[in-house]
């Protein structure tokens, strides 16, 4: 499971850029049917994907590593040029998914299992241990086990040394180097290994049945290192670290072939035979998922799919297979079996809801406009048509209240069961944050995974930096339209700021990552200060940009709202502008610029599109403007991408932040609208 | 009407208008201001058309005339505040100290200052009663106590507002009644002791009371100060000034002698106006 040179770094950074520079790219494409083949997905495949892209004839498709289930959400949107055809997969689609494709009108839908692919356990080659069972290695790496002491209870891992699990093996120090918990390599190690291994050792003690729900999670102790997504550097480091072990993917393995060895689990080493027949155990199918509908306008298309069964890919010199995707069991390449629901028959009877529903939408749309037509017509006054229509009107009203209350109780039930699993108070003070991790280790009690603080604090950096960046720029350019410029440009200006307010935050986005964010960190560099790719600062400052037109516009309605007389009396009275300014009219508007700055905190506090982009995506505890770290709102994105149910808590902690973002911004409003109030302001209609 | 004693409008724009007719009580000490051949334009409409009057120096003069007729913008050009408008173009002089005050290059800020202006409505700023009446005397960059106390309470004496307000002075000046807040705002703008008080409708928007102890504080401040007054209420005129100047879409029509005006106008228009005729 080698990763691309292109997705090396952070992975849902670089598939969020890719994802908008294929939304870019798509765009013009929506005009007319397009002349390449889109391939979206699994940044596992990529690298084969892209090498299927290079042999195909120009225009070449265009492959974009965004990860499965990212892909797999862009390919159900439906059918269309604006759309994938392909989407690449690590793992079959999941039956929600499928639904979804349904849905969106996504059929038929072909399934092609493009090879397998397997998790290596590598060592340097001189390294002591050459075979392991999964049982040994789930004892050295899983956070809980059984007590060695036979007691039954499960205990915090104990093991130290490779020895004190099995006398046979050497005494060396625990020490597994792998990646990081954003990664599909960690995710699938999880689960094809250490779940498994945890499963099967519950089976025989009923009385642990509470570690059910911890199965899978990685020891936290320093005996697993997070070491990065690039399997090669991890390659590298193992030839320094000779007593270390390392989880790459197989493709590395292939690469580094000679410099590393692979470790043989229970009995079946890592070799294409044994990931193809199946019989290593760490070995999953990868899958392509296409839209034959579009082969009438895509050229190209099933000449990309066939790329992948191309006579001289997939032989033992292959060039697929140089790259290290295992072919599949003959049986299968030859004909692949439908995978399970995944695509699954659609019946007509699946249809009927649908239909039910589009039948009772037009009928409200006619009832809707046969009751507009009926008010055009002169109403007689009639007590009961007057009746009617106050009934008509308080029910709206009644049915928009109640939807406003659905919404608060979907966000507030959610939150309440993630509240049953974490406490809150490891969430509000804790300091450390990675749900991801847990999360992937099925860790739903998360001790000191979910801890917010470090989060909060990215959030508050980032609104800090943006407006001590906007506001004396947007005051600055407040108080010149007010009273040094004309008419004339005082109305062009207000009428470009409001222009500029409606900018979409995604061009905002693009520019911090692509321009400020390398500048920020060059500059720095050049300082001699250390500065993260992605930093707190260039988030800040570009949030900072994009608060500054509507902060600008809201500090001239507060300086509109000065009533004129007082400062004519200061300039009749022989005070300059600037005294009329810091005496009379500041003063006056401090409280409609207060409430100006408020808004913009809390709109600063709540922007996602520019932080997710250029903040970087780590969660760390630090008030350096020049790390990376993430936000609230950042983090809520980051949760929910990907299809999950609602019972996990990686779906359920989204609800959380967004309920602790409300929590922070509301009284933030609520102020200022007071101060606004209070202040006789009317605000410009800009948000 | 006299032709010889009037004199003729040269604009041949303004040919078949009658021209202004002039019979104004001379101060002693001359004219305070002069202003010659002014007209004025708000972007393409003229609102001005050749004005040429001579302010007396320590006399009251009244501006009157209907809605729109130009008083106030004639009042706002004696100290340069129509700059603050957009699109305003003038034309001609307007002398003070021999001085033509509508150059670009005059000391706006300074001319201000020679010049206090009390407005329609009592314009206090959001600051105790003693700030409001030193605010001048700060902006000049006075901070001597001393000078401040004692210009506070002569200019409060001044207004006659003193004895109501001696014990609050440190109380925000917006908690006073209207008539009282006007008050200040004439202790304000002769806090600095300029030489010229330009007052527009101060009392529109003061109750009978508050305006008798306007006019009241205008006919003392007679005498030190120069005062130009712009009003609607011709009994006002009548009672506080010297001279009056009644005006006429943009025009001066008559200037002279306020008893003159107002018993014996020699203009038709403003005898009709006067009588209640129109406006």
């Amino acid at each position: 499971m080698s990763r691309g040179a292109s997705v090396n770094g952070r992975p849902a950074f670089a598939a969020l850029l890719a994802g908008l520079a294929a939304l870019l790219a798509a765009l013009p494409a929506v005009a007319a049917p397009r002349d390449h083949v889109v391939v979206a997905g699994s940044s596992t495949v990529f690298p084969f994907a892209a090498a299927v892209a290079e042999r195909a004839p120009r225009p070449g498709p265009l492959v974009l590593p965004m990860g499965t289930g990212a892909g797999i959400a862009w390919f159900c949107e439906g059918l269309g040029p604006e759309t994938p055809d392909v989407v690449l997969a690590s793992r079959p689609m999941t039956p929600t998914e499928a639904s979804a494709c349904r849905v969106a009108g996504v059929t038929p839908l072909d399934a092609v299992p493009v090879g397998r692919d397997g998790i290596v356990l590598a060592t340097a080659p001189g390294h002591p241990i050459v075979a392991l069972s999964l049982a040994e290695l789930w004892l050295a790496l899983a956070r809980r086990v059984p007590d060695p002491q036979g007691a039954g209870e499960w205990v915090p891992n104990p093991y130290t040394r490779w020895s004190d699990i099995r006398q046979g093996l050497p005494e060396l120090p625990i020490r597994v180097l792998g990646p990081p918990a954003t990664s599909g390599t960690r995710d699938a190690f999880s689960a094809l290994a250490m779940r498994p291994a945890c499963e099967a050792a519950l089976q025989g003690a009923p009385q642990a049945e509470a570690e059910r729900r911890g199965c899978g999670e990685l020891r936290r102790d320093g005996a697993w290192v997070d070491a990065g997504e690039n399997d090669d550097v991890l390659a590298a480091r193992l030839r320094s670290d000779a007593a270390a072990l390392g989880v790459v993917g197989y493709g590395a393995l292939l690469r580094n072939a000679g410099r590393v060895r692979g470790v043989c689990l229970d009995g079946s080493c890592p070799s294409a035979e044994a990931i193809s027949a199946g019989s290593y155990p760490l070995a999953r199918t990868l899958y392509l998922y296409y839209k034959p509908a579009h082969r009438g306008f895509v050229p190209g298309l099933d000449g990309f799919v066939a790329g992948f069964r191309a006579p001289d890919a997939l032989g033992p010199e292959g060039w697929l297979t140089g790259l290290g995707l295992v072919p599949l069991p003959q049986a299968t390449s030859v004909d692949p079996p439908p995978r399970g629901d995944s695509t699954a028959p659609i019946s007509a009877r699946a249809n009927l809801p649908g239909r039910i529903t589009a039948i009772a939408l037009a009928l409200v749309l006619v009832a809707l406009l046969v009751g507009i037509g009926a008010l055009r017509r002169p109403a007689p006054a009639n007590r009961g048509l007057e009746r009617g229509m106050g009934f008509t009107l308080w029910s709206s009203a009644a049915v928009a209240g109640a939807l406003l209350a659905v919404v608060l109780a979907a966000l507030i039930v959610p939150a309440v069961n993630f509240f049953l699993q974490v406490s809150p108070r490891e969430f509000l003070l804790g300091t450390h944050w990675s749900p991801e991790s847990a999360i992937r280790a099925a860790q739903s009690v998360g001790e000191g995974a979910f801890g917010v603080l470090p989060v909060l604090l990215g959030s508050v950096v980032v609104a800090g930096v943006a407006l001590l960046f906007a506001l004396p720029l947007a005051l600055a350019a407040a108080l010149h339209a007010h009273a040094w410029a004309g008419r004339r440009f005082r109305l062009a200006w207000r009428q470009g700021i409001r222009l500029a307010a409606f900018i979409p935050t995604v061009i905002f986005g693009l520019f911090a990552a692509l321009t400020v964010a390398p500048a920020v960190a060059a500059v720095a560099g050049a300082m001699g200060l250390a500065a993260a790719p992605g930093n707190l600062l260039a988030a800040g400052l570009v949030v900072g940009i994009m608060l500054s037109p509507v902060l600008a516009l809201r500090i001239g309605d507060a300086l509109e709202s000065v009533p004129t007389a007082a400062a004519d009396a200061a300039l009749g009275l022989g005070a300059t502008r600037w005294e009329v300014l810091r005496d009379v009219v500041l003063p006056s508007a401090a409280g409609g610029i207060g409430a100006a700055v408020l808004l913009a905190v809390s709109r600063a506090l709540g922007e996602t599109v520019v932080v997710l982009m250029a903040a970087g995506l780590v969660a760390q505890l630090t008030l350096d403007p020049l790390a990376a770290n993430t936000t609230l709102t950042a983090q809520m994105v980051a949760l929910m991408s990907g299809t999950h149910a609602l019972e996990n808590v990686r779906t359920q902690l989204p609800f959380v932040l967004g309920l602790l973002l409300a929590a922070l911004v509301l009284p933030l409003n609520a102020w200022a609208f007071r101060l606004l109030r209070k202040a006789d302001v009317t605000p410009s209609p800009v948000f | 009407m006299n032709a010889a004693a009037v004199t003729q409008a040269m604009d041949p724009t303004v040919a078949g208008i009658e021209p202004t007719v002039y019979h104004v009580t001379s101060s002693p000490d001359g004219a305070a201001l002069d202003v010659r051949n002014f007209n004025l334009w708000y972007g393409e409409a003229q609102a001005l058309y050749d004005v040429n009057m001579e302010i007396q120096k320590g006399l009251v003069t009244a501006l009157i005339g209907p809605s729109g007729c130009g008083k106030s913008t004639l009042l706002r050009c004696l100290n340069r505040m129509n700059d603050l408008v957009d699109d305003v173009k003038i034309s001609g002089e307007i002398i003070v100290n021999e001085e033509n005050i509508c150059r670009p290059a005059i000391d706006v800020i300074a001319l201000r200052k020679l010049m206090g202006m009390v407005f329609q409505k009592p314009n206090p700023f959001a600051m105790s009663i003693y700030e409001n009446v030193v605010y001048p005397l700060r902006v000049d960059g006075v901070s001597n106590k001393k000078v401040l106390n004692e210009t506070c309470e002569r200019a409060l004496r001044g207004a006659a507002l003193w004895n109501e307000v001696k014990d609050r002075l440190q109380e925000s000046a917006l908690g006073l009644s209207g008539g009282q807040q006007q008050r200040l705002c004439i202790a304000r703008a002769i806090a600095s002791d300029p030489e010229i008080l330009l007052m527009d409708e101060p009392c529109s928007a003061l109750d009978p009371i508050a305006t008798a102890k306007i006019e009241e504080l205008i006919d003392e401040l007679k005498g030190h100060y120069t005062i130009v007054i712009v009003t609607h209420n011709m009994q006002q005129a009548a009672r506080v000034s010297d001279n009056t100047a009644f005006m006429y879409l943009g025009r001066l029509i008559e200037y002279g002698n306020t008893d003159t005006v107002f018993t014996n106008p020699k203009a038709k228009r403003t005898s009709d106006y006067v009588t209640g005729r129109f406006g």
